[in-house]
């Protein structure tokens, strides 16, 4: 069972949904400092405050999916885009990289834990990741999640 | 007399304009613009009481941005947009900008002849259907796409599948995919090109091409 902390900076924010923009331009922007990766990021639909563990594994999917671009993608640009609905939110991270077979990663041990991580949270929350990727083609990460009395904690 | 300069880059559409007013004895067209900069200096050079303005001017500085600068001028003209098809965006754009009123092409040569005497006397001229649209009440069922939303239903316009849709927003199919299931919901349609009909109609996007 995974288990989040809520990072203090989120648990704060109970009167407006601006720190987790605010975070994850932050994330952006190290990402970009470290990896030598231009990161924009951008904000779609109204921002609402969110529950601390949905906020939480948003921000961590983030950063897993920022350090899996430096790290892996060879990527020149890459964009993080947070975009709120009535009933869901999620965050998209599209990278212009070399790409991978997202097939091919569950067959080498070693590699694709992250991915693992941030998908047992997102089916904990409710939601799903998505990984679109094909060698050559750059990837996007996404991860959406419910809102509302419909977010189902297992 | 009602001193007119007109701004189109059409200039079967300025000759016409000019044909029309020629009947009306309280009107007179001074001078014809078919782009920014001359529309301002020929403005200036007659100091003219109304200008027809369209809002699509080709090349350069659009309707709006020139409505703006005839506001600035010492002796600011009236502007009365006069245009085709357009969103509620232009709409707001023309207003911003300054413009006195607003009609569209299609409306009957009387109604323009009173609209642009009602321009001169400093009112304001709306079409019904534009004047509705800016005060909110577009219509029974007027469905209220986002920015994004709106800017997706425009590319569906130009017929790009999910995969082009997601590279040229720089997102996931999968979010590209979920746009589309609110856009439909929200202009009550189940498919792409429905949707394209839908958001035409209601004016959110113009017909492509």
């Amino acid at each position: 069972m995974v288990r989040d902390l809520a990072p203090s900076e989120l648990s704060a924010d109970s009167s407006s949904g601006a720190a987790l923009p605010a975070l994850l331009r932050e994330a952006g922007r190290q990402a970009g400092r470290h990896g030598r990766v231009q990161v924009e990021v951008a904000v779609h639909g109204d921002p609402v405050p969110l529950p601390d563990q949905v906020a939480t594994a948003l921000l961590r999917t983030a950063r897993g999916a920022l350090a899996n671009v430096t790290e892996h993608a060879a990527a020149r640009r890459a964009t993080l885009t947070l975009t709120f609905h009535a009933e869901s939110v999620s965050v998209d991270i599209r990278d212009d990289g070399r790409g991978f077979d997202p097939a091919a990663l569950s067959s080498r041990p070693g590699r694709g834990r992250g991915l693992a991580g941030i998908r047992a949270r997102a089916v904990a929350l409710g939601g799903e990741l998505v990984v679109e990727s094909a060698p050559g083609e750059g990837t996007a990460l996404a991860v959406s999640l419910p809102l509302g009395p419909s977010v189902v904690v297992r | 007399m009602i001193s007119v300069v007109l701004v189109d880059d059409h200039p079967v559409v300025r000759a016409g304009l000019r044909a029309l007013l020629a009947g009306q004895p309280d009107l007179e067209v001074v001078g014809e613009a078919a782009a920014a900069d001359q529309a301002v200096s020929v403005v200036r050079g007659t100091a003219a009481a109304v200008v027809l303005m369209d809002l699509n001017l080709g090349v350069g500085p659009g309707g709006a941005e020139v409505t703006a600068a005839l506001r600035q001028l010492a002796t600011p003209p009236q502007v009365l947009v006069l245009t085709t098809y357009d969103t509620e965006a232009d709409l707001r754009a023309a207003v911003d900008a300054g413009a006195a009123g607003y009609l569209l092409k299609d409306a009957p040569p009387e109604e323009l002849f009173r609209a642009v005497r009602a321009t001169a006397r400093g009112e304001t001229v709306l079409a019904p259907i534009v004047a509705a649209r800016l005060m909110g009440r577009s219509g029974p069922s007027a469905p209220r796409l986002t920015e994004r939303e709106v800017a997706i239903v425009e590319l569906l316009a130009r017929g790009l599948p999910n995969k082009d849709l997601a590279r040229r927003l720089l997102i996931s199919q999968a979010t590209v995919k979920s746009h589309l299931s609110h856009i439909y919901a929200k202009l009550g349609v189940d498919t792409r090109a429905g949707a394209v009909a839908r958001a035409i109609e209601q004016r959110i996007i113009r017909p492509p091409g």
